[in-house]
């Protein structure tokens, strides 16, 4: 992050405020789907960023807050997952995963993160999904949306969700949901990068194209 | 005397939501002709204690069976100012009628409205309206900040987000008019769900040729139910 002077004002360059990520369990493990624009106020800097970390062959993690933020200490989360698997001979489970991280941000509460991340994995307990903040918030869910388009991925996902959804069915709920907070949420778009966690790890389902999905989903109805 | 308990054969086209039940109380004269409907949400003039938005979820969409239009009955703003303005609106619709000796358009009542709030602009006021009309069907949008425009798919309030998912997913212009009662409905129990500004029930309203008709107001804590108790049959 730099900072220039815009109208007088000082005005720092912070990405990825502006975004739509989402994550929900369901009986074949979680699935996440984020978006993959990046804003600088008003001027879209990017459409193609990567806003899913791979923690590791068995950990995601999301990112919406400051772009540097999020991939450092996601990063750094890597790295102490890493050593934890090494001391202890067997991979470290998505709560402890999400704790460690939650209390690395912790101690810099009030200086000035941004992070809203969503830490999703398979462990022994089976499908594991935790939500992290830069404001020491640590929360155990079902279902999560973060940034600026949630809460139009809230509505879609709400009405779709079921327990005994397929796999197919729950990456379409996914996507569906991202082009929903696409269509309506300025600040989002892009692509809609899916991927599945299941027992033997996560797979990344696809990517496609915001513009794309609209034409589909035109020509379906 | 409520809005519902005026003669169809007047023509009367209106539905009023928003802002909760105290609307319905505030009486239009019976020999109003009112072609368009406002559901409104608006703040006081005096300042606030605490910062009031529009606290609400109201929706309404055009399709082929003419215009419907919902909202949740939980009011978080006084409705004083509302209920002003709908008068207010009423009796210059009724005037015009008079005068002219024919109902003004859906248009020109959203660009009376507009510029009776035009005064108002860059004070505490703050009224959104949505106005449904059938004089072929019509959806406009007027705001305090002057703001007016046409459409067909208009979601106001706090809730707005939540609804606009569900709806941008589901109208298209060949709905039946009970497929788009249940969408509306969906849309505004989802906005319900998550946003602490709405709840309680929801009423809906459809808007054809023939005039307005009102389906009986639902509680969404028995849909909410409905949903847990499906939820626990598919084993969740």
């Amino acid at each position: 992050m730099y900072s220039t002077i815009v109208d007088g004002v000082e005005r720092k360059i912070e990405f990825l405020h502006g975004t739509t990520t989402l994550a929900f369990k369901f009986q074949h493990g979680v699935i996440v789907a984020v978006d993959s624009r990046a804003t600088a106020g008003s001027y879209i800097a990017s459409q193609t960023v990567k806003k899913v970390i791979e923690i590791n062959p068995y950990l995601l993690g999301t990112m919406a807050g400051g772009a540097a933020d999020c991939s450092f200490w996601e990063r750094l989360l890597a790295r102490q997952c890493r050593i934890y698997e090494l001391r202890n001979k067997e991979r470290i489970s998505v709560a402890a995963a999400s704790k460690l991280l939650a209390n690395m941000v912790y101690q810099y509460k009030g200086m000035g993160l941004s992070m809203g991340t969503m830490v999703c994995g398979w462990d022994k307990r089976g499908p594991g999904l935790y939500y992290v903040d830069s404001e020491g918030n640590r929360v155990c869910g079902d279902l999560f949306a973060v940034g600026s388009g949630s809460m139009y991925a809230y509505g879609v996902m709400d009405s779709g969700l079921r327990q005994d959804l397929s796999v197919e069915e729950a990456c379409e709920l996914g996507r569906r949901a991202i082009y929903q907070a696409t269509y309506r949420d300025a600040y989002s778009g892009g692509q809609v990068n899916l991927y599945h966690v299941h027992s033997e790890g996560w797979t990344r389902v696809s990517q496609e194209d915001v513009l794309m999905l609209h034409q589909q989903y035109k020509d379906q109805a | 005397m409520a809005l519902q308990d005026l003669p169809i054969q007047f023509g009367q086209i209106s539905t009023v939501q928003s802002c909760g039940a105290v609307s319905y109380q505030d009486s239009i004269l019976p020999s109003l002709s009112l072609p368009t409907s406002l559901p409104l949400a608006s703040s006081q003039s005096v300042p606030l204690p605490f910062p009031m938005s529009h606290g609400t979820t109201t929706l309404a969409f055009m399709f082929q069976g003419g215009v419907l239009a919902a909202a949740d009955t939980r009011s978080s703003c006084t409705s004083a100012d509302c209920a002003l303005w709908k008068r207010i609106l009423a009796r210059e619709l009724r005037l015009y009628q008079l005068r002219h000796g024919r109902r003004l358009s859906t248009s020109g009542a959203a660009k009376l409205l507009s510029h009776m709030l035009h005064p108002f602009k860059g004070t505490e006021l703050c009224v959104a309206a949505t106005l449904c009309g059938f004089s072929g069907p019509s959806l406009y949008y007027v705001c305090s900040d002057g703001t007016r425009l046409q459409g067909t798919l208009f979601s106001v309030g706090s809730g707005s987000p939540y609804a606009y998912s569900i709806l941008d997913q589901g109208v298209q212009w060949g709905l039946t008019v009970d497929e788009a009662t249940s969408i509306a409905r969906e849309a505004v129990y989802r906005a319900t769900h998550r946003d602490a500004y709405s709840g309680n029930c929801v009423d809906i309203y459809h808007i054809s040729s023939k005039g307005w008709t009102r389906r009986s107001r639902e509680d969404l804590k028995e849909e909410y139910y409905r949903e847990k108790e499906r939820q626990e049959r598919d084993g969740m």
